[in-house]
C-alpha cells in the first residue's frame, strides 16, 4: 500500500485527521507520564510507532558541564546500548550554544541502532518553560528521508511543549519520592541505631514531651512501653527518680537541663540498688538551630567501674609483687657479691670491702666492730656512702667502741641479735654519746643518725663482730626486709670471720709441729748416731768374742741385733724428719751424677732381703741390664728404699715385684705388692706428709711416701699409683734421663 | 525447494498433512532434511489438530539434537500452499548463521516482562555463539491469552529495532481457545517464543495489510488493553454500528464478528498508513474486544479493504522484503493473518500466497502460518503487533 500523499483537500483532511488522532493520543500519552507508573520510554515508543521511527531518543543536557548529554529514555535502542556511556564534547574552550548541544552531542552517541546507513534524524527541542533554553530534546530517526510536513513539525513541537511540563514535574516527583526514601531509610536507621544501640536513649521536646525512647533504656530503668508511653516526661523522671541513691540532685539536674537548652551533661548517677549509670545529654537543634529537644543517652557503667577496680588492685598487686621480685633479686645479688667479697682469708680487709659494698643498700655509712679473741670490741672501720664524707668517717673510726655502752654495738652484741634505733632525735643522740668527747659527738652529728641498724655477727664462741648501719635522713629506714638482708650478711661475714680464725689457727698449729719436728730430728740425730756406733762396738766384740773364745750367750748377740735394727729405724726416722724439715725450708738438695737404676734397685733390693732374711717375703726384681741417668744416687736409693719398705710392710708375706724399664728419655720403676691395697678414698692424701693409708698398726709417721714424692718430682718425675684393696698396690715412678734443670 | 549449490544460507522446507503428530513429523522432517547439509535450526509450524505435547515428542525425536523452535496456527503455508491441518517445517542451513531461543511467559499477566525476557535469552543464548549482532528475530507470542502488543513492545525495549523483526500470534482453529508454543523440545501455553538469528546472511521485512478508512475518525475515550470501552464518549459498538450504518452496513451484535472481520479499526500513522486492529466481539457494556490493545485517546478510523487490495498488500510486502534482502532470496517466512485468509477464501488466499510467492521468487523456499496478529515494521520503523497484516521475513545470503 503506497503512503498517502496530500495531493488533494480530501487527502489532506485524512492527513489533517491522522495528526489530530496522533496529537490527541500522545496528549493522552504525556498526560500520564505525570504518573509516576508510566515510563518515558513507552511514550517514546508509542510516539515511534505512531512516526514511524526507527528510534526516539530523549536526551538531557547535563547541568555540570552542558558539555555532555544524558539518555532520559529511548525507543528502538536495545538493552545493551542503552547503558553506553555517551562521550563529553571536545573541543573544551568553545562555547556550546543552547542547541549546539543536542545537535553536536547527537554525532558522539554511542549507539550502533543509529549506524544504520540512510536514517534521518529531526531533532525537537524541550523548551524548559523555567529557564527558556532547552536542556533536553527529542531526537526522531527515520530510515530515509521523508517529507516532514508542517502539521507533523507543530505537532510534535506541541507534545514537546507538553513533555517539558510532564518531565519537570516527574523530576520534582522523583525528587520528592527520593527525598522521601532517603528521609525513611535514615529514619529506619536511626530507630534501628537506636533500638540496637547499647546505651540507655531518650529524646524529649521541647515542650518536654516524650519522642522516643529505646529498649535499653526501658531495661536501665526497670520500666515497660506502658509506663513510659503514657507518661509525661515529669511522672518518667520521678519514677526513675525513686530508684536514684541522691533524688533530690538527680531531679534538680534534670531541671536544670531543661531550663538551659544548651546544656550539656556529662555525669554518673548512683542507684540504690549500686548500679552506677553514666549520663551524657545535649540539646538537639535543627539545621537552622532551632531547639528541637534534648537527647539523654545512659550507659550501666557497673561492671566497668567494677572491672576497672579490680584492675586497679590487681595491677597494684602485680606491681608489688613485681617489686617484690626485683628487690629479690637485687638482695640475691647483693648477697653474691657479699659472698665474693666475703671469700678471703684476709677477713678484716674483706669486712671493710663489704661494708663498702653494703652501705649503699643499708644506710648512709656504716660501723664495722670485731671482736678479738680476748673479746676486746675493736672499731674497724666506719665507711660513707658518699666518697665526699669518707674523712670524716675515718675519724670517726679512730675512736675506739664502748664495750659497756647500754646501747649501740655493745648493746646488740650482748644481746646476740640486731637491734633497730628508729626515730633517733638530736637529743637521743647526745644521751647515747653523752659519755664521749665532743669531737666524736660532733662527727657524729656531722654524719647524721636519724635511724640505725646493729647486727652482730658471732659463731659457735660467741659473737665475733658487728655491723652498724646508719641513715642519716630517714628516721624509719630499716625494716624487715633490711633486717633481713643484714642478718645474712652476718651470717656470711661470721662465718667468714670464724674460718679465717681456724685457719690462722691450724697454720699456726702446723708452723709449731714443724719447728718441733726440726728441733727433735736435730736433737735425736746426734744420740742416735751414737748408739748406732756403740752397737756397732758392741756387735763387733760379740764377733770377735765368738771367734775368739767361747761364744757369748745366744739372747746377747740376738739384742745387740735387735737393737741396731732397732737403732737404724730410729736414724731413718730421724732423716725422714730432717729431709721434710729440709723440704718444707726448700733446702733438698740434689747431687746429679750418672747413675744405673737397675744396678740400684738391684742392690737395694738385695740390700732389704739380706735384712729381711728368711722370713721375708721373696722381692722379685725385673730390670734392664741398665738404665743410666742423671739423678741424685743417695736420693734415688732413698726413694726405692721407701717404696721397697712399703710394700714390706704393707704386702704381708706375698712376693713383691721390682721393675726397671726406660724408654729413649725416661726411666721407669715399678714397685708392686699384693698385699691389703689402699682404700680408694686415701689414694690422694698418700703422698702428703703424716698420712698413712693404714691403720695405726701399721706404724710409721706417714712420711716416706711423701718424701719419695717431693725426691722424684725434684729430679723432675712424677710417682703415681695403682690400688686394689685386697689386691695390692704398684707404685711407679717415671724419672726423664737426660741432663735437665732440676729444682733445687 | 531444493538449496541451491554456492549459497551459504539456506531454506529446506518439509511439510505434511498427516493426522498423527508422529507420521507428520517424521512426513516434514524427512522433506526437510533430505540432502540438507550444516542443518541448524529448525521453525515448527503446526495447525491445532496435533496435541502438542505429541508433536512436540515426535519431533525431537525426528530432529534429534537439531534446536527448534515454533507454534501452532489456523493454518500452515508451505510454498504456495496452504494446509487447513497440517504441519511444515522450515530447516535453516548455514555453516555460520547462529540460531538462539528464549522462552518466557507469562504473556496473559505479564505480556511486557515475557517478551523482554524471551528476547533476552535468545539473544544471549545466539550471541554466546558468535560476536555478530543480531540480524532478525521471530516473536510467537500466545495471541489468545495475552496483550501481545505489549509482549511486542518489550521485546524492540530490548533489542531495539537494528535487527528484521517478524512472528505472528499463535492461535488456533478459530476458536480462541488454546494456543501452543514450541521451544527447548516441548510445548508451552501463554508464553512467548523468541528465535535470534545471526552471523549469516541478510534479513528485511515487508509489512502491509491493504486496509484504507472510511468514515468521520472516532476519539477512543476509554480503553483498556484490548478493549475498546467506549468511542466518542459512547459505547463503541454503538459508533461502530453508527459508521457502518452511514454507509449502509446494518451490524448487529450477532453479526459483528463477520462483519467487523471485513471492517476492522485502523490507528492512524503519522506517514498516512494505519496500524490495523481487529475487533473481535462486541461485549454486552458495548465494548469492543480486539486482537491486540486499543491506545486510550487516540483517533480510530473504520477501515476495508477489498481482496485485490489485500492479495496487493501482501505482494507489496513480499516485494518490500525483497529488495531489502537482496536478491537471489535464500528464503522467506510469512506470517499472514488469518483473518485475511477468511475474508480471501480459498481461493483467493492461494492467488495471495501465489503473488508473495511468485514477488519472491518461485524457486524461494518459503514457508509460514495464519496468525492472530503479525509483528513487524512499518516502513523500517519500531516493530509493532499488527492485524490483518501480512509480514513477509526475506533473507539471502
Amino acid at each position: 500500500m503506497a503512503r498517502v500523499r496530500p495531493t488533494d483537500e480530501g487527502d489532506r483532511n485524512e492527513a489533517r485527521i491522522a495528526m489530530i488522532g496522533m496529537l490527541h493520543e500522545l496528549t493522552v500519552a504525556t498526560l500520564e507520564l505525570f504518573d509516576p507508573r508510566h515510563s518515558l520510554d513507552d511514550f517514546l515508543a508509542r510516539l515511534a510507532e505512531r512516526v514511524g521511527c526507527v528510534a526516539v531518543l530523549c536526551l538531557e543536557a547535563r547541568e555540570d558541564d552542558g558539555r555532555s548529554l544524558r539518555l532520559l529514555g529511548a525507543a528502538g535502542l536495545e538493552f545493551a546500548s542503552r547503558g553506553l556511556p555517551i562521550p563529553r564534547l571536545a573541543d573544551e574552550s568553545a562555547p556550546v550554544a543552547p542547541l549546539e548541544i543536542f545537535d553536536r552531542g547527537e554525532r558522539a552517541l554511542p549507539y550502533p541502532e543509529l549506524a544504520r546507513p540512510g536514517l534521518s534524524r529531526w531533532l525537537v527541542p524541550i523548551p524548559d518553560a523555567s529557564t527558556a533554553r532547552p536542556a533536553r530534546a527529542i531526537l526522531l530517526y527515520l530510515d530515509g528521508e521523508p517529507r516532514w510536513s508542517e502539521m507533523l513539525r507543530g505537532m510534535l513541537r506541541r507534545i514537546a511543549a507538553l513533555l517539558d511540563v510532564a518531565l519537570r514535574h516527574r523530576q520534582r516527583d522523583a525528587e520528592g519520592r527520593e527525598h522521601e526514601r532517603r528521609l525513611a531509610a535514615e529514619s529506619l536507621l536511626l530507630e534501628a541505631q537506636i533500638e540496637t544501640s547499647l546505651e540507655g536513649v531518650l529524646v524529649v521536646s521541647a515542650a518536654q514531651e516524650i519522642v522516643t525512647y529505646n529498649r535499653r533504656f526501658l531495661e536501665i530503668w526497670g520500666l515497660t512501653d506502658h509506663d513510659v508511653s503514657d507518661a509525661s516526661e515529669r511522672k518518667l523522671a520521678q519514677a526513675c527518680a525513686t530508684q536514684v541513691e541522691d533524688r533530690e540532685a538527680f531531679l534538680a539536674r534534670l531541671r536544670f537541663l531543661y531550663q538551659h537548652p544548651d546544656a550539656r551533661a556529662s555525669d554518673e548517677i548512683g542507684l540504690e540498688d549500686g548500679r552506677i549509670l553514666e549520663r551524657h545529654s545535649g540539646p538537639l537543634r535543627a539545621h537552622d538551630g532551632t531547639y528541637l529537644g534534648r537527647a539523654f543517652h545512659l550507659t550501666d557503667v557497673t561492671r566497668g567501674k567494677r572491672v576497672e577496680q579490680e584492675r586497679e588492685q590487681l595491677a597494684a598487686k602485680e606491681s608489688k609483687s613485681s617489686l617484690e621480685a626485683e628487690a629479690a633479686r637485687r638482695d640475691h645479688a647483693f648477697l653474691a657479691e657479699a659472698s665474693r667479697l666475703l671469700a678471703s682469708l684476709e677477713y678484716e680487709n674483706a669486712l671493710v670491702n663489704l661494708a663498702r659494698h653494703a652501705v649503699t643498700a643499708l644506710g648512709d655509712w656504716c660501723i664495722v666492730d670485731l671482736v678479738d679473741e680476748d673479746g676486746t670490741i675493736r672499731r674497724l672501720a666506719v665507711v660513707h656512702a658518699d666518697p665526699a664524707r669518707a674523712e670524716q668517717a675515718r675519724a670517726l673510726a679512730r675512736y675506739a667502741p664502748d664495750p659497756d655502752a647500754p646501747r649501740g654495738v655493745a648493746q646488740a652484741i650482748r644481746a646476740g641479735r640486731a637491734l633497730v634505733y628508729s626515730d633517733i632525735s638530736d637529743a637521743d643522740l647526745s644521751a647515747a654519746t653523752s659519755g664521749v668527747s665532743e669531737e666524736r659527738q660532733t662527727l657524729a652529728r656531722a654524719l647524721g643518725v636519724r635511724s640505725c641498724l646493729v647486727v652482730p655477727f658471732s659463731r659457735r664462741e660467741g659473737a665475733l663482730g658487728a655491723f652498724a648501719f646508719v641513715s642519716a635522713t630517714d628516721p624509719r629506714r630499716y625494716g624487715p626486709r633490711e633486717m633481713a638482708l643484714a642478718d645474712e650478711l652476718a651470717r656470711l661475714a661470721g662465718l667468714t670471720v670464724e674460718n679465717a680464725r681456724l685457719y690462722r689457727a691450724k697454720e699456726e698449729a702446723l708452723r709449731a709441729r714443724d719447728n718441733f719436728i726440726s728441733v727433735a730430728a736435730h736433737e735425736l740425730r746426734q744420740p742416735v748416731s751414737s748408739i748406732a756406733l756403740s752397737l756397732e762396738v758392741l756387735a763387733r766384740a760379740a764377733q770377735c768374742a765368738g771367734a775368739e773364745r767361747a761364744p757369748l750367750p745366744a739372747p746377747i748377740p740376738e739384742t745387740i741385733g735387735r737393737a741396731q735394727r732397732l737403732c737404724r729405724r730410729l736414724a731413718k726416722l730421724t732423716t725422714d724428719l730432717l729431709d721434710v724439715q729440709r723440704i718444707g725450708a726448700g733446702h733438698l738438695a740434689l747431687e746429679l751424677t750418672e747413675v744405673d737404676l737397675a744396678k740400684l734397685a738391684r742392690a737395694t733390693v738385695h740390700a732389704l732381703g739380706e735384712e729381711l732374711g728368711r722370713g721375708g717375703p721373696r722381692l722379685d726384681v725385673e730390670a734392664e741390664a741398665s738404665v743410666v741417668g742423671r739423678w741424685d744416687a743417695s736420693r734415688l736409693e732413698q726413694v726405692v728404699s721407701n717404696l721397697l719398705s712399703n710394700a714390706v710392710k704393707y704386702g704381708g708375706a706375698n712376693p713383691i715385684a721390682v721393675r726397671v724399664t726406660q724408654t729413649e728419655d725416661q726411666a721407669r720403676l715399678e714397685v708392686e705388692d699384693h698385699g691389703i691395697g689402699i682404700p680408694r678414698e686415701r689414694l690422694g692424701q698418700i703422698f702428703e706428709p703424716f698420712r698413712r693409708a693404714a691403720a695405726p698398726r701399721y706404724g710409721g709417721l706417714g712420711l716416706g711416701l711423701y718424701i719419695v714424692r717431693q725426691i722424684v718430682e725434684a729430679h723432675g718425675g712424677k710417682v703415681s699409683v695403682r690400688s686394689e684393696p685386697g689386691q695390692g698396690s704398684t707404685f711407679i715412678v717415671e724419672l726423664p734421663r737426660g741432663p735437665r734443670t732440676v729444682n733445687t | 525447494m531444493a538449496e541451491e549449490q554456492g549459497v551459504e544460507l539456506g531454506l529446506r522446507v518439509g511439510v505434511s498433512s498427516a493426522g498423527g503428530a508422529h507420521a507428520a513429523a517424521e512426513e516434514a522432517v524427512a522433506q526437510a532434511m533430505h540432502d540438507a547439509r550444516d542443518a541448524v535450526f529448525a521453525l515448527v509450524l503446526a495447525t491445532d489438530q496435533y496435541d502438542a505435547e505429541s508433536l512436540a515428542a515426535a519431533v525431537n525425536e525426528q530432529l534429534g539434537l537439531l534446536p527448534w523452535a515454533g507454534c501452532t496456527a489456523s493454518g500452515v503455508i508451505a510454498g504456495g500452499a496452504l494446509l487447513r491441518k497440517g504441519l511444515v517445517i522450515g530447516v535453516f542451513t548455514s555453516r555460520t548463521l547462529r540460531v538462539g531461543v528464549g522462552v518466557a511467559g507469562r504473556v496473559s499477566t505479564e505480556p511486557r516482562e515475557a517478551g523482554v525476557a524471551a528476547t533476552a535469552l535468545a539473544v544471549a543464548a545466539m550471541s554466546s555463539q558468535t560476536p555478530h549482532g543480531t540480524q532478525a528475530l521471530i516473536v510467537l507470542p500466545d495471541a489468545v491469552r495475552g496483550n501481545a502488543a505489549e509482549v511486542v513492545r518489550g521485546a524492540a525495549s530490548e533489542a531495539g529495532t537494528g535487527p528484521a523483526w517478524t512472528g505472528g500470534g499463535s492461535g488456533d482453529n478459530l476458536s480462541f481457545v488454546r494456543s501452543s508454543q514450541f521451544a527447548r523440545g516441548r510445548a508451552y501455553r501463554d508464553h512467548v517464543v523468541v528465535v535470534a538469528l545471526g552471523g549469516a546472511g541478510r534479513f528485511a521485512t515487508g509489512t502491509h495489510h491493504g486496509y484504507h478508512p472510511y468514515g468521520p475518525p472516532a476519539l477512543v475515550t476509554r480503553a483498556g488493553g484490548a478493549v475498546a470501552a467506549e468511542l466518542d464518549f459512547e459505547a463503541a459498538f454503538e459508533v461502530y454500528r453508527r459508521t457502518a450504518a452511514e454507509r449502509g452496513d446494518e451490524v448487529s451484535t450477532a453479526g459483528f464478528a463477520t462483519f467487523a472481520m471485513a471492517h476492522p479499526l485502523g490507528i492512524p500513522q503519522a506517514d498516512g498508513d494505519f496500524v490495523i486492529r481487529d475487533p473481535l466481539t462486541t461485549q454486552p457494556d458495548g465494548s469492543l474486544r480486539c486482537v491486540a490493545e486499543i491506545p486510550d485517546g487516540t483517533w480510530v478510523r473504520m477501515m476495508e479493504g477489498s481482496p485485490d487490495d489485500l492479495i496487493a498488500a501482501a505482494r507489496l510486502a513480499a516485494d518490500q522484503a525483497k529488495r531489502a534482502a537482496g536478491a537471489p532470496l535464500s528464503g522467506a517466512l510469512v506470517f499472514d493473518c488469518v483473518s485475511r485468509a477468511l475474508i480471501l477464501g480459498d481461493d483467493r488466499m492461494r492467488e495471495e500466497l501465489g503473488a508473495v510467492h511468485d514477488a519472491l521468487g518461485a524457486d524461494v523456499p518459503m514457508l509460514g502460518c495464519l496468525t492472530f496478529g503479525e509483528v513487524g515494521a512499518l516502513h523500517h520503523g519500531v516493530p509493532q503487533f499488527h492485524n490483518k497484516t501480512a509480514v513477509v521475513l526475506g533473507f539471502s545470503g
